[in-house]
């Protein structure tokens, strides 16, 4: 019978519970916190080419791209103008996107027919298009008749599947087109085109129809036959491109990846199809590939390919290294290797910090620190600053504070005159000092101070190239554990919170004491300013604890010192209180009169004076006791005691700081007043309820007592409460002929 | 009248007849690649163990978190269509596909599934009279997936059977009991990948935590067994890439490789292999199903399934497999078979 009613009730507490975690979660969870590089203090912005951006360092497929997807779109625009300059601008260029991308190859074959004069009327689409009504012109006729074949190619070349559901047109991408009678008209539009650019479009198009339709050796023939003649453009590269996939579907891994190898270097916009389709199969044709090659530039093109997509770039740098120590294709592999070992930053989930001292040579990858610091030391690459930089920054990850300085300081020496190069250096070099300080004393205050300020200056005005934000939290907490080291207690909370900080009424009275300090030193404006606890907070928080210490009126005085707080509404009545818990319920409920924390303590304190005066008292103990069991975690208005320091959003007593838990989840209060209430009452009704209401407080502290004592439980179920020893249920059952026993079996179903 | 009631006299004897006799046991394979084509020696296996119906995975459902809808992927298709057996479509659902719809899109992924077995079944001219569904469907999903496989039944009115994971043999009571006329007991990938030395493909301890429940499953049961190799390429003390057919003989005669101990070789030198690339000093970890350990598994599903077992489908029928093994051991182990 009572499992029921108390399956449901736990349902109830369990559902509010869930409905404050997710707006917790949205009001800043860990989503916007991570980049897509993960922790990162070196910015590869900084010194590598742009064009090698998609494969700067992310868990994204490529950096900030995340995939490269637009096959069908990416050529649109150059296409478009390259067309446009072609034909003298004697087609508009919105006219040349709808013939280039949208046209029909039934519409262009009528466009060709009405050109030649073969036909009477042309599609809809281009009845307004001047070209239709001027003089002929041969490049148009070339175009138009050029249009129709490509248009014929997309059949095969053009992967857009309308439906994927529908397997026929699914296979009809992946099956064999009966390719000879276009590849004949092609090679004919080929040999009669008297201009290369009209040249070079069919050669790309008997390249790409004999890679799709299973002529591979076609396709390399004609590549091979009419190469030298064209020039080196985008057309050229995507011809190379079916090249090399030609050369690939042959199984001449060799040849395929030598081509791709050059597209990528040679092209930018083909870089990331390229760098995908790059897949050596074995040792003996990666080799061959190599030998391919026909300097030192496309070796060394290979082994930064081999770096990248493979993740090793210990070993492409060190074989481009051998090669030509000032190849600037290093520039992208240090990036990835610095960026590679910064992880071991990574953040603690479940405290949000760093873990600085975790130098243990699990998380470092010593080969690839004393390579870099090898070529560093040599000094002779394109940027040796950069190497400098890059070596005194692994030095400074392993805690190797003193060879990071000197790396540093041989970095400023070579640095170029640019404000970027020299934030980033600034940044690490930050980093190495507050790591290898032993002991914060006031020189390093005063190279804090301006470095923060420094810090926050980039806040206000960002660098978005510069990645700074790891280092300024973990700078935070570094400089906040130090201080906690040498005792300086409230200058740790100013640089980092901790909210046990204030579980010492000490710690607390010192922390309020120095933010009221009248006159400050700037480092102590500094701490003030990076202090995440105001005043008021602190004012409101021992207010709050005044209130669960049941001392009203000094719980009122301070509220009032709290501007922030005083005013903030509850969301419901707490004076109120119901059969079930249901907390969504209560704060979607009209409300006469909406208390704020403030009038909320002064309505206590007036409830307490009628009780001591004697005045109604069963009425005043019950709303004194509802209210009391509202503010606690378990009630409706657990926003009263929701503050700074508290924390707020917490699913369960689980999520509350365990120094705090007993405070907030404790029955004392609602069941000293529901008992008062009982002494009080005069009825039958009156009586059944406070049994009712201090069976709540009971099942509360069972839970208490026997599940959220033991933090393995969090992620358990629930445990069920045995309901026949809870003596407030056994007393209940002496009313069953109140109405209140009948309206609580009527919600609750039985018990 | 008379000839129907004659008609259910020759069914009732038939199916009389049928019982008496000894039951038909029988193998299969799993085909599992996109491209449908049979070597001569995959086309030998299924002639030389009578392989009456091979079942063929037509395509997988999945729903990537960035989907709205669920989409089929990389569908089969067939080098040719003159085929000399039957075929059971598979279709390979993704669990998360089911983790986001909602119940009220069941009838369209339904329908849309239908329209594509139906059109696959086409292409290769066969009329399937079952169609299996695999999924690693968990509680949260199987409400949903039940959905899916009632109103699948409902809707192509053929004999529908599932894969059926040890855990879901062990917990029917959690995971739920699919509402099918049979089930596939998936006899391996029974472990975790890892680093250590236990096979995440079969390892005997782990069975045994499952096999006393096999017998109780409230279905008609069949068993898919592994004859595929994989390797784990380890880097760091973690496993960084499944290997995919790749087994033991690819790296015992490379000298890029040194075999640490039985199933583990050292990579000594960077090197691509097999499509792969190895870095130097990673691991590889080899699992593949010696015989021995087959030949255990039939003697487990002898002593726990009561003999109930009347079909072993292989996965995955596929020439780097059949080689790992002598051409008649799929005939010893279906002997062998109560």
């Amino acid at each position: 019978m009572i499992k029921i009613f108390l399956k449901r009730w736990w349902i109830a507490l369990i559902s509010c519970g869930i409905t404050a975690g997710i707006a917790y979660a949205c009001g800043g969870g860990w989503g916007d916190e991570y980049a897509e590089y993960g922790v990162s203090n070196f910015a590869p912005e900084v010194f590598v080419d742009s064009a090698y951006s998609p494969f700067f360092f992310s868990y994204n497929y490529y950096y900030k791209i995340g995939y490269d997807d637009n096959q069908n779109t990416r050529f649109n625009d150059d296409n478009v103008a390259e067309w446009s300059r072609y034909l003298d601008q004697k087609i508009t260029v919105p006219q040349l996107h709808y013939f280039l991308e949208n046209a029909s190859a039934g519409a262009i074959d009528s466009a060709v027919l009405f050109y030649n004069m073969n036909a009477k009327s042309l599609p809809d689409s281009m009845r307004s298009f001047e070209v239709f009504t001027s003089k002929k012109n041969e490049k148009v006729t070339s175009f138009l008749r050029y249009l129709l074949l490509a248009k014929m190619c997309e059949k095969f070349s053009v992967n857009e599947i309308a439906d994927r559901w529908d397997y026929d047109n699914v296979k009809k991408n992946a099956k064999n087109f009966d390719a000879t009678s276009i590849n004949k008209d092609l090679k004919i539009g080929f040999d009669k085109s008297t201009d290369v650019f009209m040249k070079e479009r069919y050669w790309f198009q008997l390249v790409r129809s004999g890679f799709f339709n299973d002529s591979p050796e076609d396709a390399i023939n004609v590549f091979d036959q009419y190469e030298n003649d064209m020039p080196r453009n985008t057309i050229y590269y995507r011809t190379l491109s079916y090249t090399a996939g030609a050369y690939y579907k042959l199984k001449n891994f060799s040849k395929a990846n030598y081509y791709f190898s050059r597209v990528y270097d040679e092209c930018d916009v083909l870089k990331p199809g390229a760098h995908f389709s790059f897949q050596p199969q074995e040792e003996s044709d990666w080799k061959a590939t190599l030998v391919l090659c026909k300097n030192v530039n496309e070796q060394a093109t290979l082994w930064q390919m081999l770096g990248v997509y493979y993740g090793d770039q210990k070993e492409a740098i060190a074989q481009i290294y051998k090669l030509d120590p000032k190849s600037d294709k290093l520039d992208l592999l240090l990036s990835r290797a610095v960026n590679s070992y910064e992880q071991k930053f990574r953040y603690n989930a479940s405290d949000y910090s760093y873990n600085p001292d975790d130098t243990s040579s699990k998380n470092t990858n010593v080969s690839v620190r004393n390579l870099i610091t090898r070529i560093a030391d040599a000094g002779n690459t394109d940027q040796p600053w950069v190497w400098y930089m890059a070596a005194g920054y692994l030095n400074t990850l392993d805690s190797l504070y003193a060879n990071a300085n000197s790396y540093y300081a041989q970095a400023e020496r070579n640095i170029p005159s640019n404000d970027l190069d020299k934030a980033q250096l600034k940044l690490l070099e930050i980093l190495n000092k507050i790591g290898s300080a032993k002991y914060i004393d006031s020189k390093l205050e005063t190279d804090i101070l301006s470095d923060m300020n420094w810090l926050n200056d980039l806040d206000t005005n960002p660098e978005p190239n510069l990645r700074y934000n790891d280092a300024l939290a973990w700078l935070k907490q570094t400089v906040s554990s130090k201080y906690k080291t040498q005792h300086e207690l409230v200058k740790a909370e100013c640089f980092y919170t901790s909210n046990l900080f204030y579980a010492d009424k000490s710690n607390t009275e010192k922390m309020k004491a120095f933010l009221n300090k009248p006159s400050k030193t700037p480092f102590e404006k500094l701490c003030l300013q990076l202090s995440a606890i105001k005043l008021s907070d602190i004012y409101e928080f021992q207010a709050i604890q005044l209130a669960f210490n049941d001392s009203t009126e000094s719980a009122i005085k301070l509220m009032r010192e709290s501007d922030s707080a005083a005013n903030v509404i509850l969301p419901a009545n707490p004076f109120n209180g119901g059969i079930q818990d249901c907390h969504d319920y209560d704060q979607a409920a009209p409300q006469k009169i909406k208390y704020s924390k403030l009038s909320f303590l002064q309505k206590l304190n007036e409830l307490k004076t009628k009780i001591a005066a004697g005045k109604d008292i069963y009425t005043n103990s019950i709303l004194l006791a509802n209210a009391y069991y509202n503010i606690s975690h378990y009630g409706n208005d657990r926003a009263f005691y929701e503050c700074t320091i508290l924390g707020s959003g917490h699913y369960s007593p689980f999520a509350i700081d365990s120094i705090y838990r007993g405070m907030l989840t404790n029955m004392k209060l609602p069941a000293k007043y529901y008992l008062l209430a009982l002494k009080a009452a005069k009825n039958n009704e009156q009586k059944a309820k406070c049994h009712y209401m201090l069976a709540k407080c009971e099942r509360n502290e069972w839970y208490n007592k026997h599940f959220y004592n033991n933090k393995d439980n969090q992620w358990t179920g629930n445990s069920m409460i045995p309901v026949s020893e809870l003596t407030q249920f056994k007393l209940l059952k002496q009313y069953p002929n109140t109405q209140f026993y009948k309206e609580a079996l009527k919600e609750c179903g039985y018990f | 009248m008379i000839l129907k009631s004659s008609f259910f006299v020759s069914l009732l004897s038939v199916i009389l007849l049928c019982s008496c006799h000894k039951r038909e046991k029988s193998i299969s394979f799993y085909y599992w690649k996109t491209s449908f084509h049979l070597t001569p020696q995959e086309i030998n296996t299924i002639r030389n163990n009578k392989v009456t119906t091979l079942y063929v995975r037509y395509f997988d459902i999945d729903m990537a978190p960035e989907d709205a809808t669920p989409k089929p992927v990389a569908p089969v298709t067939f080098d040719t269509t003159r085929l000399f057996f039957q075929v059971t479509p598979v279709v390979y659902i993704k669990n998360r596909g089911f983790v986001k719809l909602d119940s009220t899109d069941i009838p369209m992924l339904c329908d849309n599934v239908f329209k594509m077995v139906t059109a696959i079944n086409k292409s290769i001219h066969k009329s399937p009279v079952e169609v299996q569904f695999d999924c690693d469907w968990t509680v949260t999903t199987k409400d949903k997936y039940f959905l899916f496989l009632r109103r699948y039944k409902a809707l192509s009115k053929t004999i529908i059977s599932t894969t059926i994971r040890l855990h879901q043999i062990k917990y029917p009571d959690i995971t739920g009991i699919p509402p099918v006329d049979s089930g596939v007991l998936m006899y391996y990938n029974m472990g975790k990948i890892g680093t250590d030395e236990t096979s995440s493909i079969y390892e005997r301890s782990i069975a045994d935590k499952y096999n006393s429940f096999i017998k109780s499953y409230p279905l008609k049961l069949k068993a898919a067994l592994p004859i595929f190799a994989w390797g784990q390429l380890i880097s760091g003390d973690k496993v960084v890439k499944l290997l995919n057919g790749m087994n033991y003989n690819d790296f015992v005669n490379d000298s890029n490789f040194i075999l640490i101990f039985k199933n583990r070789f050292g990579v000594k030198h960077s090197n691509f292999h097999g499509g792969y690339y190895f870095k130097q000093n990673d691991e590889v970890k080899i699992e593949q199903v010696p015989e021995a350990d087959l030949m255990e598994m039939i003697d487990q599903l002898n002593r726990e399934s009561s003999g109930h077992i009347d079909q072993l489908i292989f996965y995955d029928l596929d020439q780097s497999n059949l080689d790992l093994y002598d051409k008649n051991i799929f005939k010893k182990m279906v002997d062998r078979l109560n």
